[in-house]
């Protein structure tokens, strides 16, 4: 079972880890048969579905306008879209990959809990204020204020529908195959159900019933969590020192389990984990939408503040569950088979639920880990009906004054096509290394969307042509050597050795994008490029002041 | 003319504080890095008698600097506006 689910909303971290996670904890029998029903898991996942659905009910007569669907209509508060953003970037993938890398390989799992979390900080140091003033309900709303309107929108949808939908295969292909082993639910049925869910939230209820499921979720998993943790340290007599000794008498590597390297041996590769996770959290756009939900400017500092709170104390959490699971597992025997964990190391924090809670905390766990997918993938349908109704149809094709009756029905249907399209996706790619799938958002969100993002709002100098063959380089890179790393070229494409040594290349091609947009910005004497360059004094003040100037409200196109 | 100037003057100022909170964010996040070079043996070593590695304790203060640091950021902010 791959492990990385795109954190990212840190889902990705889970699969980011597949390979090594499936060299230490190889599919088991009962990983290929599933686990068997678990009332408890059944009865709260219902109870959490009839809730979500008469949420996405009261959502629904709320809806009227297309603002309502992308941004609900800018009502949720700092608290609240805060633990939306939590709830959007921690997934279940996050929690059961990065317990399942400590459980195998111990520190080293924290290396992606540490990217995921420090990519918070720089949203609010950098984009949280000029994103929420510039734009008002994708990135691209941002990077269109100053640059050519329609090449730069394109460039940008392509960004975003690039990461969206391979963080939707991730999801998919992770969620099918989690499913499956905690429901004991056939693939096919498990992800055609989240796809229904998903769709029912987001058609009916937008980004208000979307936002709801996010909250519950994250209120849902954090107090899990907690739960877990606070047993965990229960048996160790509330020491953390014990619980580390008992970790290291437990695993069968010793002390090794406390320091680096157990995973990791190269610094450069932890610095290309690092980069890639940190820069693509900026340039997630089912993240930086998130941003126009809020009333203001100082609520959408507020929420990123709030996120980092609740994303902080999880990974916080995390090294207690973490080393929780070495210290009671391994002297568990019933829950191993052939000598391998039952279910594959991603199960290694379910069977911690029940070893400290019994079935009804495992089912509990069980039932917010269906929650977690749910909410991240209402995220992404979202984020990907936006790209194509609002900037492609509204920006690009209605040249920014769509009929809002059509847009709104455009949304919906968009919806619809997404979910199926995610469900097809999902059963052709089942069988692929989703460690590959869930790599590319991070990297592709770190070397297209951000240095597009970071340069219009902080470069005078950028220019449409520069952003464009930028966004293009950093695009092109990344796949490529993604595709030539190790996890594609060598685990899916069996050769024996891979032409780039690192699966997450963005701390090269991140740079390799700027670099580019740099050269062909100061490069470029069209008018075009001037104008763009003029465009940056009003796009500055807008940014830090907000649009109530209405002279500066709209750049000179 | 003067009162953009010194709108001017103020988000230069605000952008400077930006990139100061940036960068520091980044050397401490890279220095996460060290523990899997030689020079950074020491954080590899467990402190006193306990079984608390250096490097656990550098993941925890790293998370807590940088909410410490978002606080800061935010009330900086606040107090200039």
């Amino acid at each position: 079972m791959p492990f990385l689910s795109i954190l990212l909303s840190f889902k990705v971290l889970v699969f980011l880890a597949a390979p090594q996670l499936a060299r230490a904890a190889p599919a088991t029998p009962g990983e290929t048969a599933g686990q068997a029903l678990n009332v408890t898991a059944i009865g709260l996942f219902l109870a959490f579905v009839a809730a979500t659905i008469a949420i996405s009910y009261w959502a629904s007569k709320r809806a009227r306008s297309s603002g309502d669907f992308y941004n609900a209509g800018g009502n949720i508060t700092g608290l609240q879209n805060g633990a939306a953003i939590a709830g959007d970037f921690m997934s279940a993938a996050s929690f059961l990959g990065i317990t399942g890398l400590i459980f195998a390989f111990g520190f080293d799992g924290l290396v992606f809990a540490l990217g995921a979390f420090a990519g918070w900080p720089m949203m609010l140091f950098l984009l949280a204020k000029r994103i929420r003033n510039m734009g008002s309900y994708t990135f691209t709303d941002v990077v269109s204020q100053r640059l050519e309107r329609t090449k730069i929108r394109v460039v940008a949808i392509i960004g975003t529908i690039t990461v969206v939908i391979m963080y939707l295969i991730a999801q998919m292909v992770g969620a099918g195959k989690l499913i499956e082993l905690l429901f004991g639910l056939d693939y096919e049925i498990a992800i055609t159900t989240v796809s229904l869910l998903v769709i029912t939230y987001v058609t009916f209820g937008g980004m208000l019933a979307t936002t709801w499921v996010q909250i519950i979720k994250a209120i849902l998993l954090l107090f899990a969590a907690t739960a877990i943790a606070v047993l965990v340290m229960h048996r160790a007599g509330f020491s953390l020192d014990a619980l580390l000794e008992g970790a290291v008498v437990a695993h069968p590597e010793g002390s090794v389990i406390l320091a680096p390297g157990g995973l990791f041996k190269d610094p450069i590769q932890v610095a290309t984990i690092m980069v890639s996770m940190m820069f693509g959290i900026l340039g997630l756009p089912h993240i930086l939408m998130r941003l126009f939900t809020v009333p203001s400017m100082q609520e959408a500092k507020k929420s990123v503040f709030y996120a980092s709170l609740f994303i902080g104390y999880f990974y916080l959490l995390i090294v207690i569950i973490g080393f929780g699971t070495v210290f009671l597992l391994y002297t568990a025997p019933s829950i191993f088979s052939d000598g391998q964990l039952i279910g594959g190391g991603n199960m290694a924090a379910i069977h911690l639920s029940k070893i400290v809670g019994g079935d009804f905390l495992m089912g509990f766990m069980s039932a917010v880990a269906f929650a977690t997918i749910l909410a991240v993938v209402a995220g992404l349908t979202v984020s990907g009906a936006a790209a194509i109704s609002h900037d492609l149809y509204a920006g690009v094709i209605c040249k920014g004054n769509p009929d809002p009756v059509k847009e709104l029905r455009l949304t919906r249907i968009t919806s619809v096509a997404i979910g199926v399209i995610a469900v097809a996706l999902g059963i052709l790619f089942q069988n692929e290394n989703v460690g590959f799938l869930a790599t590319m958002p991070m990297v592709v969100a770190a070397s297209v969307n951000f240095p597009i993002l970071f340069f219009a709002l902080f470069w005078s100098g950028t220019t449409t042509r520069g952003a464009i063959l930028g966004a293009a380089v950093g695009l092109i890179s990344s796949i490529v050597l993604i595709v030539v790393g190790p996890q594609v070229w060598v685990s899916v494409l069996g050769f024996e050795s891979p032409l780039f040594p690192y699966n997450h290349p963005a701390l090269f091609t991140m740079p390799l994008a700027f670099i580019t947009m740099w050269f062909f910005s100061v490069t470029d004497k069209s008018v075009r490029g001037k104008l763009d360059r003029r465009n940056y004094h009003d796009l500055l003040i807008r940014s830090e002041y907000g649009p109530k100037d209405s002279r500066l409200e709209v750049a000179k196109h | 003319m003067e009162k953009e100037d010194q709108l001017l003057e103020a988000i230069r100022k605000k952008t400077r504080l930006r990139f100061l909170f940036a960068w520091v964010t980044v050397v401490l996040y890279g220095s996460f890095v060290l523990a899997y070079m030689e020079a950074g043996f020491f954080l590899r070593e467990t402190i006193g008698n306990s079984s608390v590695t250096g490097v656990l304790v550098l993941f925890w203060g790293l998370i807590l600097i940088f909410l410490l640091m978002e606080y800061i950021f935010i009330s900086v902010n606040k107090e200039k506006k």
